[in-house]
């Protein structure tokens, strides 16, 4: 918004072509689709139509905007639709958007990778997108709103809800559930509060 | 494209609450930045290519 662009149509030396830019989304924007769906296949069939959904409408894409903001926001949109014309409900997405495998329980009440997706795939498709968008693509709550088409309290109560959620699946409401693992999780925790 | 960053680097005091590391932010990151340092398959990298060809080819419609 800063930024003054001259001629639109005009690419100035040093500036990324619309493809580079993409290039340099695309990792995160897989990541987004990887854990909004959780079948894999699926997710990548959703990155390929959003990538050339993106490239028809490259046009509407302002100069020196939120590229990842708005690639996600594409994502999201395909997503939902896809999701409408076929019909399928929100209740499906556990058969039909996770992977089918057999999860071993926990054996020493660590919470593992898998017993996360799991967990994860379980939310509720509103309460995902906004913990995955807040918590792990490094989006205010005013961005993610704006992704999403919703009002920031209402992405304030879904991360909420989701937390809430996922703690009950995976028992995890307090640090004495970990047992020995107490003392490193905190560790652990602080270090990653940066 | 410096301004790009603003918006991702913003820490707005909204987001306290999740930055404030728990295990449950952290498993998440963690599934997250695994699926994102996987390398970008072939498929992805082919399909822009193409489109970046095709739109070379057809440059003079536009």
């Amino acid at each position: 918004m800063t930024e003054p662009m001259g001629c639109s149509n005009q690419k100035p030396a040093g500036l990324k072509s619309f493809k580079e830019e993409l290039l340099e989304q695309l990792p995160n924007l897989r990541a987004f689709a990887m854990t909004l769906v959780r079948n894999s296949a699926y997710a990548d069939d959703l990155v390929q139509d959003t990538l050339m959904k993106a490239w028809s409408k490259q046009s509407s894409f302002e100069a020196g905007s939120n590229m990842r903001a708005w690639l996600f926001t594409i994502l999201r949109n395909e997503f939902y639709s896809q999701m409408r014309k076929s019909g399928r409900v929100v209740e499906d997405a556990e058969g039909y958007f996770t992977d089918q495998m057999a999860v071993p329980p926990s054996q020493d009440g660590t919470m593992d990778m898998r017993d996360f997706k799991v967990a994860l795939a379980k939310l509720p498709d509103d309460q995902r997108e906004a913990i995955i968008l807040v918590g792990a693509s490094g989006f205010s709550y005013d961005e993610a709103a704006e992704i999403c088409g919703t009002a920031v309290g209402t992405i304030k109560s879904r991360v909420s809800r989701a937390r809430v959620r996922l703690q009950e699946l995976l028992n995890v409401n307090g640090a004495e559930d970990y047992g020995p693992d107490a003392s490193s999780a905190s560790t652990l925790n602080k270090s990653f509060a940066s | 494209m410096t301004n790009k960053k603003h918006l991702l680097n913003s820490s707005s005091p909204d987001r306290a609450d999740m930055t404030t590391s728990d295990a449950i932010t952290k498993k998440l990151r963690g599934y997250y930045s695994s699926v994102k340092e996987e390398s970008i398959p072939e498929r992805f990298l082919d399909l822009l290519e193409k489109l970046d060809e095709v739109e070379k080819s057809s440059g003079s419609k536009k």
